[in-house]
């Protein structure tokens, strides 16, 4: 669970996000939505410490593992990235995409890399999740198998999901809520 | 000939050692100075660049002054010796090993730092992968100052003044055959200086082709 209290996010005198209390609870698959540049990934970056608040606290309940909108995969091999060689097989074997395990980091598609950053991600062992378009490039049969792969992986076993991601997607997920970003306010705009 | 073998095994032996011990210290901190956010590194940037150009002669000029008999380092008698031209070729070759790591660090930096973050990666692991990364460049790097070091001549000419089966270098050895008329073996050496150059560039660009994964590159 994460529970953030009178947050604020000031960047070059623009106010991204003013809000006075913000609860993501666990179990749940929490989407973010909101237009480029409105402060969604500022957010994430904020509840992780790596850039702070302007005020405000965010406390994150348990460990968390956070996936940046722009990652950097470990080269030069793609197993370089796993310290689970055989879960993520497992994984890519879902995604469809075993074959890249054994590829070089540099001959993978934008897509190819978002399936490795992804089950790099799931990989890791955590109470919290936050993924910055985890499946921005993904095609589409590829970002629903792996959407029910983070709904296996994650959501199955009780962890708390926060999802940055522009395609409103619930099907695969049982319960969760969609959020807008807009106006430097985060209000819930749907909840299944 | 076994003079000219000798005068490649001394040339090659200052070079290797100067480079190496260079390099020990160059890599990790121009590692440091290409992370760092502090005021400090961003200032030493520039400075390190500048310093990769610095003329042989005043690094030669330091080292002849610091190991002169009248120097601080004169009790050593080291002027004249083959640690001199590596003591020099140290002074030459680090800011230009430092000064070609830093700016590889640069393109990667904010999105390596943010994921090892967002992973929870430990500080050891981090640099693991940032050496596994930029192993290429590194590499580039510090055989880029082999050569630099492999091509010295004012400064060695200083500070180890060119003495026969001592301190005579490839570089030294052809401007004094030179200067005496002996243009074959001038010559000879200046071919052996040559191939020597042209491996390390060869090496340097096979390594960078391995790299190129891009199939319209």
């Amino acid at each position: 669970m994460i529970h953030c209290t009178d947050l604020s996010i000031l960047i070059n005198n623009k106010q991204l996000l003013s809000t006075e209390s913000l609860t993501f609870e666990g179990g749940m698959i929490h989407i973010i939505q909101g237009e480029n540049g409105c402060g969604k990934s500022s957010l994430f970056r904020s509840m992780i410490g790596w850039m702070p608040f302007s005020s405000g606290h965010c406390q994150i309940l348990g460990t968390w593992i956070y996936q940046p909108q722009q990652f950097h995969l470990f080269a030069p091999k793609v197993a370089d990235n796993f310290v689970n060689i055989e879960l993520a097989h497992q994984m890519l074997i879902s995604l469809k995409a075993e074959s890249i395990l054994s590829q070089s980091v540099k001959s993978l598609s934008g897509g190819e890399r978002q399936k490795v950053a992804l089950i790099r991600t799931l990989c890791e062992e955590a109470d919290v999740y936050l993924l910055d378009e985890p499946t921005s490039y993904m095609d589409e049969s590829s970002r629903l198998l792996a959407y029910y792969l983070m709904k296996e992986h994650l959501l199955d076993r009780g962890k708390t999901v926060l999802m940055i991601n522009h395609e409103v997607i619930t099907q695969p997920f049982d319960s969760g809520r969609l959020y807008l970003f807009k106006d430097s306010k985060l209000n819930v705009v749907h909840t299944w | 000939m076994k003079e000219i073998f000798d005068i490649i095994l001394t040339s090659l032996q200052v070079s290797l050692s100067s480079t190496m011990i260079a390099a020990v210290f160059a890599v990790p901190f121009g590692l440091y100075l290409g992370l760092s956010t502090k005021k400090t590194a961003l200032r030493l940037r520039p400075v390190f660049s500048s310093l990769a150009g610095l003329p042989p002669v005043l690094a030669g000029i330091t080292v002849f002054l610091l190991l002169s008999n009248a120097g601080p380092l004169g009790s050593l008698r080291l002027l004249y010796s083959k640690p001199a031209i590596v003591t020099a070729q140290v002074l030459i070759v680090f800011p230009l090993i430092v000064a070609s790591v830093y700016p590889l660090v640069l393109p990667i930096k904010a999105v390596f730092l943010e994921t090892c973050f967002g992973l929870n990666i430990p500080k050891k692991k981090q640099i693991r992968y940032l050496f596994s990364e930029l192993r290429y460049g590194l590499l580039a790097a510090v055989l880029l100052g082999f050569g630099r070091a492999m091509a010295e001549v004012g400064a060695v000419m200083m500070v180890g003044g060119n003495i026969r089966y001592k301190t005579r270098v490839m570089t030294t050895a052809i401007v004094l055959e030179t200067n005496q008329g002996n243009y074959s073996t001038a010559l000879t050496l200046g071919i052996a200086l040559l191939l020597i150059s042209f491996s390390i560039n060869w090496l340097v660009h096979g390594l960078f082709k391995e790299v190129s994964h891009d199939p319209l590159y």
